[in-house]
């Protein structure tokens, strides 16, 4: 439909331009038009002299002067203008203007996106509705419970704040739970969220005490380091943010989601203070356990008989499986032992590992990379 | 699906410009009359495609859809209808719209109306136009895209500013534009020219009522938007010296300077040069307001580095603009030769002094404008340029061309004899100085500058009424006659006479609410009386209202004269809860001799708990600011209604000599 929309308006715009082809020739040319106007201008005194609003050696002046002006504009050379010629310029732009339109608009419109009027998004505004209405009563319970209402219940009421960006609202929230002995680590960061989001990304002194205490429960979180790390660089001394940020990504005992964030932060200050950008390669370990098999095992494995180079591979694969047990939370692990078993046609136990894997990648933020590229594997792995 | 038909038209216009930028010029040149006219055709299809964008764009405002980053950044469902509709020009982007619509308005209107402009002309004045067009519409599609799309959508936009809510201010910007932008017909009219390198009598005709046309709506626009500032945003005040202010005052005082100047080539042939480079320097400074507003640089040099794209784009158009043309000027001026001579004496030189005191007015506010520009990109310091440096720049240059603007119409063209103005005008004189002297006499403790402003205001109103009796021979012929006389004169002349009385009204407005204006800020609790120009206000208290989306504080205050009651005046302080600001609501007794001007807002300071922070203004004079302003606007199109081409013969005295030159 909307390509036809489209195509209507380009071949409108072409036939306008085709039409031009069958102009008549005749136009104003400079010296006529100027001879017009001042023919017009002529019987303009005469009618003026006529109504008295003149005398008549006024106008008599006036009608030399024009009468001059008359001579220099008929010593003007009257340039006859050529009719038809120049056709297939004419042609060319109804051609190439729906061209070029067509062109630039594949580079820049979004032709997928459909036109959404508010009125038509019934049931999204509805959502929404209820939702407040919940938030609402949700506040409403807390607020009238007399112990103040559990923590958890502010948490939930603080988080969907959040979500809807009324984050003055949020602040409130969470400041019930922050002064509370249960408030952790998590709610005090997520109190010094709303504080900053709340000044549009200033840090106030207030969410600067708040960073501090989650701060001084725990100087290893990475969420602590990061807002304290953004309160050092408002504060004036990017340095010090940088610093903080890359001693703590040199602690990192394996890849995290956060690091790619820090390692972007660091790098926005490294410019302030003028330091060369690191990579996040440069802070991830090195794989110390070679999980494949060493140059020795191939050289033994080639000289094995088929059923000796299955059982081989067997006993590695067991080796990965007993050490996953170990080490559950190890998503790297788990995709290559999914691998392995279904490279042996062990269906069951393939799935088995590729849920496993399937879980912890769900664990991950919706914007780590590891999380698309550990669904293409599984994908492999079925077919 | 609308989103799209709007990108698409936008785009589908953009390669219309191109072929218009092309194809008529080339025509001109080498006489094909098919390219010459299929600026016709590419004119009209240009404003239908971008009225079309317009419309869709406006459309998505209305139904609020939020799958438009633009409309997510500046609406909210909530806002009323009208704001809606207004938010369509409210953005950068939308006003590039605006802007780029009104340019193509105007194309089209020669294009279709100028039916007695020669074709070669009008194909070179539509290319020209078409430059612009390309300039702008591939500014918006490539920096700043009014139909960029977000999708999953927001469930609501995130402006919702109350103060932006005004309807003076809704309808500002597009009478503004249409100034701003106006000047753009008349600058590619002057490029034109260049090109062809003739300028002429008739050439000056052709232009007039697009100067015009341009000049009345950016006087009204200017007015409007000082009304609104005055009105809402409850300073008191009606014009800062504002680098936004400016940038549309700049335009104005050249676009003034033009006009007269316009008139000097259609009676005279002659200021053809002067005429010329006023319409080249008049778009320039529209186009360096645009940039001024529209890139960012105004709230930081250094923002404007920090996203860069818009503004280099813009800034490379001004370039081009600007150096392409001045640099055409340079080259093809000289050979548009000079046209008469003049004496000394003659309205031609009244109308030179004119067109140097706006000239150099403007390059004054230029400076203090762009100055504090300067020094922050240099020196990293903030500083601004505020109203004392523009009075004691600004005001020296308007003060004798107000003076001038009495003498002038009163000027024959060519030579003047200056022993026979005097005679005319010894009483007007007399008057004036009566005037400033009774002024003086009431007002000793006004400055002195001020006084004689008056008198100078009321020297130009008197001889500007002089100069029309002159012309309808009043009390010299019986009445009937005289005022079939006026009846014919040429609307152009009643024109000028109203705007002329308008100037004359604006020096009244404004020297009498700056000069004489008396303030009290003061706490005030329930029954505390101030006493302010012979009025006597008394405090009544305050109570609390509910609106339609905010909560009033309004106050009550009554106002004595000479003991008894005149007036009752409720000024307001609103809370906005979902915006989460508040604004000022003034209240204002208006009356012709003056304005009586309350705001009221809550003391900052708790141990003032119960006293209110009331500000109390009398403001003479004001009002005659607007009246003059609607004269100068009406005056201005009584002229535009005038199709005539104005003659200008040297007076019957000296006909023998009209015939060659003078010196």
């Amino acid at each position: 439909m909307i390509w036809f929309v489209f195509g209507a308006m380009a071949s409108i715009t072409a036939l306008l331009f085709l039409s031009g082809l069958y102009r008549k020739g005749e136009v104003l040319n400079r010296k006529d038009g100027a001879l017009a106007i001042l023919k017009d201008q002529l019987s303009e005194i005469d009618a003026d002299q006529e109504r008295n609003l003149i005398s008549g050696t006024e106008a008599a002046a006036a009608k030399v002067e024009i009468k001059r002006r008359i001579l220099t504009a008929g010593r003007l050379e009257a340039r006859r203008s050529s009719g038809a010629s120049g056709r297939s310029a004419i042609l060319a732009s109804a051609i190439a203007v729906p061209l070029v339109t067509f062109v630039l608009y594949s580079q820049i419109g979004s032709p997928e996106i459909k036109s959404q009027p508010l009125a038509s998004r019934g049931a999204e505004t509805q959502e929404a509705a209820n939702l407040a209405e919940l938030t609402q009563k949700l506040k409403a319970r807390l607020e009238a419970d007399e112990s103040g209402g559990p923590s958890e219940g502010w948490r939930l009421l603080g988080r969907t704040y959040m979500r809807m960006g009324r984050y003055d609202a949020a602040v409130d929230a969470f400041e019930h739970v922050a002064v509370r002995d249960d408030a952790g680590i998590a709610t005090l960061l997520q109190f010094a969220e709303a504080l900053i989001a709340a000044e549009n990304g200033v840090v106030t002194p207030h969410a600067e005490r708040v960073i501090e205490q989650a701060f001084e429960m725990d100087s290893n979180d990475p969420g602590a380091i990061f807002y304290r790390a953004q309160a050092l660089e408002q504060d004036g001394v990017p340095g010090e943010a940088r610093a903080l940020l890359i001693d703590r990504l040199k602690r990192a005992d394996r890849a995290y989601p956060w690091m790619e964030v820090f390692v972007s932060f660091a790098n926005r200050l490294g410019e302030q203070v003028g330091k060369y950008p690191v990579n996040l390669a440069d802070f991830l370990p090195k794989p110390q356990d070679v999980r494949g098999p060493s140059a020795a095992d191939i050289e033994a494995a080639q000289d094995m008989s088929v059923e000796e180079r299955r059982a081989f591979v067997r006993s590695m694969v067991d080796r990965l499986a007993t050490r996953m047990v170990d080490d559950p939370d190890d998503l790297e692990g788990w995709l290559r032992l999914a691998e392995a078993y279904s490279a042996l046609g062990d269906v069951d136990a393939a799935q088995d590992a590729a849920t496993k894997a399937r879980n912890l990648a769900e664990s991950l933020p919706e914007t780590d990379p590891t999380r698309a590229a550990t669904t293409a594997r599984l994908d492999r792995i079925k077919k | 699906m609308t989103p799209e038909i709007g990108q698409f038209a936008l785009i589908l216009a953009l390669a219309v410009a191109m072929v218009q930028s092309i194809l008529p010029i080339a025509g001109a040149s080498t006489g094909r009359v098919l390219w010459m006219e299929s600026a016709k055709t590419t004119a009209a299809l240009q404003v239908t495609l971008v009225a079309i964008a317009f419309g869709a764009l406006m459309r998505s405002f209305v139904v609020s859809d939020f799958t438009i980053r633009n409309v997510v950044e500046n609406s909210h469902s909530l806002k009323p209808m009208i704001f809606k509709v207004a938010g369509t020009w409210g953005s950068h982007e939308g006003s590039l719209l605006l802007w780029t619509l009104i340019l193509v308005i105007f194309g089209a209107g020669v294009a279709l109306l100028g039916r007695n402009i020669p074709a070669g002309l009008k194909a070179r004045t539509l290319s020209v136009q078409a430059w612009i067009s390309v300039g702008f519409l591939s500014f918006m599609l490539f920096t700043s895209n009014p139909f960029d799309r977000v999708f999953p959508p927001p469930l609501d936009g995130t402006d919702l500013n109350p103060l932006l809510q005004d309807i003076g201010l809704a309808m500002h910007p597009p009478l503004l534009y249409f100034g701003y932008v106006g000047f753009s017909i008349v600058f590619s009219f002057a490029v034109a020219a260049l090109i062809e390198g003739r300028v002429d009598p008739a050439w000056a005709r052709w232009v007039r009522p697009w100067t015009l046309t341009a000049w009345i709506s950016l006087t009204a626009g200017i007015a409007l938007g000082s009304w609104w500032a005055y009105y809402e945003l409850g300073w008191g005040g009606w014009w800062f010296w504002d680098p936004v202010e400016n940038a549309s005052f700049m335009p104005w005082l050249l676009g003034t300077a033009l006009l007269h100047s316009a008139i000097v080539t259609e009676k005279r042939d002659t200021f053809k040069s002067w005429t010329i480079l006023l319409a080249i320097l008049t778009f320039s400074l529209s186009l360096l307001g645009t940039f001024i507003v529209r890139s960012g640089i105004l709230t930081s040099v250094h923002a404007f580095a920090v996203d860069p794209a818009r503004g280099v784009y813009i800034l490379g158009l001004l370039g081009v603009t600007i150096v392409g043309s001045l640099t055409l000027y340079a080259w093809r001026a000289p050979q548009l030769g000079s046209g008469g001579v003049f004496r000394p004496i003659s309205r031609e030189a009244g109308l030179l002094l004119n067109n140097l005191l706006l000239a150099t007015a403007t390059a004054t506010v230029l400076f203090g404008t762009l100055y504090p520009l300067f020094v922050e990109a240099v020196t990293e310091e903030k500083i601004s340029v505020g109203p004392p440096y523009f009075n004691a720049t600004f005001i020296p240059f308007m003060l004798p061309l107000v003076i001038i603007m009495g003498v002038g119409p009163f000027l024959s063209w060519k030579r003047a004899d200056l022993p026979g103005i005097w005679q005319r005008l010894r009483w007007v004189f007399g008057v004036a100085i009566g005037v400033a002297g009774i002024v003086w006499y009431f007002q000793t403790d006004g400055p002195l500058l001020a006084v004689v402003s008056i008198g100078i205001a009321a020297w130009v109103f008197v001889a500007t009424l002089r100069e029309w009796a002159m012309r309808i021979k009043l009390f010299d012929l019986p009445l009937s006659q005289s005022l079939r006389r006026a009846r014919n004169l040429p609307r152009a002349a009643h024109g000028m006479t109203l705007a002329h009385l308008g100037v004359a009204m604006l020096v009244l407005g404004f020297v009498g609410s700056t000069a004489w204006k008396e303030e009290r800020v003061l706490f005030a609790r329930p029954g505390t009386t101030v006493e302010i120009a012979g009025f006597e206000v008394i405090f009544d208290g305050v109570e609390q209202l509910r609106g339609p989306n905010y909560i009033a504080q309004q106050g009550q205050l009554r106002v004595l004269k000479d003991g008894s009651e005149i007036a009752t005046l409720h000024p307001e302080r609103r809370s906005y809860p979902v915006a989460g600001t508040s604004t000022t609501e003034s209240a204002i007794r208006s009356t012709l001799v003056g304005d009586l001007y309350v705001t009221i807002s809550e003391p900052a300071a708790d141990t003032a708990s119960g006293e209110w922070n009331l500000r109390i203004l009398y403001e003479p004079l004001v009002n005659w600011i607007w009246i003059g302003a609607t004269m100068l606007v009406l005056g201005g199109s009584l002229s535009l209604s005038d199709r005539r081409l104005r003659v200008g013969a040297p007076s019957p005295k000296s006909q023998s000599s009209a015939l060659q030159p003078a010196e």
